[in-house]
């Protein structure tokens, strides 16, 4: 039988650095669950992520078990370091502050394809040119 | 235990444009944030988060959507968040010799080789898979009268049990204050006084004394990083090396690296996707 969901909730984590401090230790202490278990298991997960935020959400049990699941980074932060700026463009639809390339977002749409609500890469690259558009970038 | 303190910075933010609000925040030294509708929840350390680090932060977010503004600012004192799970902390039998147990359920323990762990925010209570393949590792592998390194010691339970199988003495050291605190909680409830000498330090930063034994239950890219550091410590020695915290999937990472630093693999151990490996010095 299923074990029954508590609850979820879902956080922005810098990989493979977490610890129990804020937002971890609360999150996880206020529902009395393990946050020692989760900070080896999140950090051994995304080694190979370091230095990106990445979102993961936690679903937990009446057990007080839990299970997560980490997603890729936010496009918007896989843009920025793509492209190398420091922040997106005040008034987007006018001022571009920097160009990206269509292979750019089809290597960005491969790495959050999972995460993404798509089915070809082709689609995923319209959702990402959005975000691009958004943050003044423009796509050649 | 130094006051550390960090602060909560509530910010309404429409979900549909959370995506590119971390793009700004990605900027920003933070601890992490809590998503909560129409919201996020940002933490700092306290003595990062500036009026001017604040001020810029706003108005970076604004230049995305000028209606994102501050719901509120909240200081918070670091404490034991775990306190409550450990309340239940469970007693963990090894194998037919070593048992690992608060001091509260130690009468229900039948091992003959027992480790008294009062949890405090450190890892190590036996509680996870790698603590437990390490131990299994080290039954067999701690020579009487051998010095021993506890890499990242958590709550000191592979020290403790180092001295317990008959070892003469434990360096050991870890990066975070709540392990070096409940380390030498741990050695007091365990009557382990000069046989363990405990550090706060990073194993970036440190010299490793020469030894016969390293244990280091870390993560893989930290104990990739070491490799060099552990080989120095043990050439002498021809000693051996007991780490654990790898994924199986990084396994293989890992043994590359060990040996082309000298190691050879002699054993490896797995429960669930945790594995651990015994290597020794190559002749």
């Amino acid at each position: 039988m299923a074990k029954k969901v508590a609850g979820v909730f879902k956080l922005q984590l810098n990989a493979a650095e977490a610890t129990m401090a804020p937002p971890v230790g609360p999150a996880f202490g206020q529902r009395a669950l393990n946050g020692m278990e989760f900070v080896k298991q999140f950090n051994a997960r995304t080694q190979k992520q370091k230095g990106y935020i990445v979102p993961v959400v936690v679903t937990f049990y009446a057990d007080k078990t839990f299970t997560f699941e980490v997603k890729s980074p936010p496009a918007a932060v896989l843009l920025k370091k793509a492209t190398g700026i420091q922040s997106g463009s005040a008034v987007s639809n006018k001022n571009k502050v920097a160009k990206v390339s269509v292979q750019q977002l089809e290597e960005i749409v491969k790495a959050k394809m999972q995460d993404l609500n798509c089915d070809t890469v082709e689609a995923g690259v319209s959702m990402i040119k959005g975000t691009a558009r958004s943050m003044g970038i423009v796509v050649e | 235990m130094k006051s550390v303190q960090y602060i909560n910075l509530t910010l309404s933010v429409p979900e549909e444009i959370y995506d590119l609000a971390y793009g700004v925040i990605s900027d920003y030294r933070t601890r992490g944030i809590e998503e909560k509708f129409d919201e996020l929840v940002i933490t700092f350390d306290y003595d990062y988060f500036t009026a001017e680090i604040e001020a810029d932060l706003l108005a970076q977010l604004r230049m995305i959507d000028n209606s994102i503004s501050i719901k509120g600012k909240e200081i918070i004192e670091e404490k034991n968040w775990n306190a409550e799970f450990e309340k239940n902390s469970p007693v963990v039998v090894v194998n037919e010799r070593i048992g690992i147990a608060p001091e509260w359920k130690l009468n229900e323990l039948n091992t003959s080789l027992k480790i008294i762990i009062n949890p405090k925010m450190s890892f190590g209570t036996g509680d996870h898979a790698t603590t437990r393949l390490m131990c299994k590792l080290m039954e067999h592998s701690v020579k009487p009268d051998s010095n021993w390194i506890d890499a990242g010691c958590g709550s000191g339970v592979l020290a403790i049990l180092a001295i317990k199988l008959g070892a003469k003495s434990v360096f050991a050291f870890d990066y975070d204050l709540w392990s070096v605190e409940n380390t030498m909680e741990n050695l007091i409830l365990n009557d382990i006084s000069n046989e363990i000498q405990v550090e706060h330090a990073k194993i970036e930063n440190i010299k490793l004394p020469p030894a016969h034994g390293i244990v280091a239950n870390m993560f893989s890219n930290l104990l990739i990083a070491s490799m060099e550091k552990f080989y120095n410590s043990l050439k002498d020695s021809k000693g051996v090396l007991i780490i654990s915290g790898i994924l199986k999937y990084d396994k293989t990472d890992v043994i590359k690296s060990a040996e082309s630093n000298g190691f050879k693999l002699i054993n490896e151990i797995f429960e669930d996707e945790w594995v651990a490996l015994q290597l020794a010095v190559r002749c």
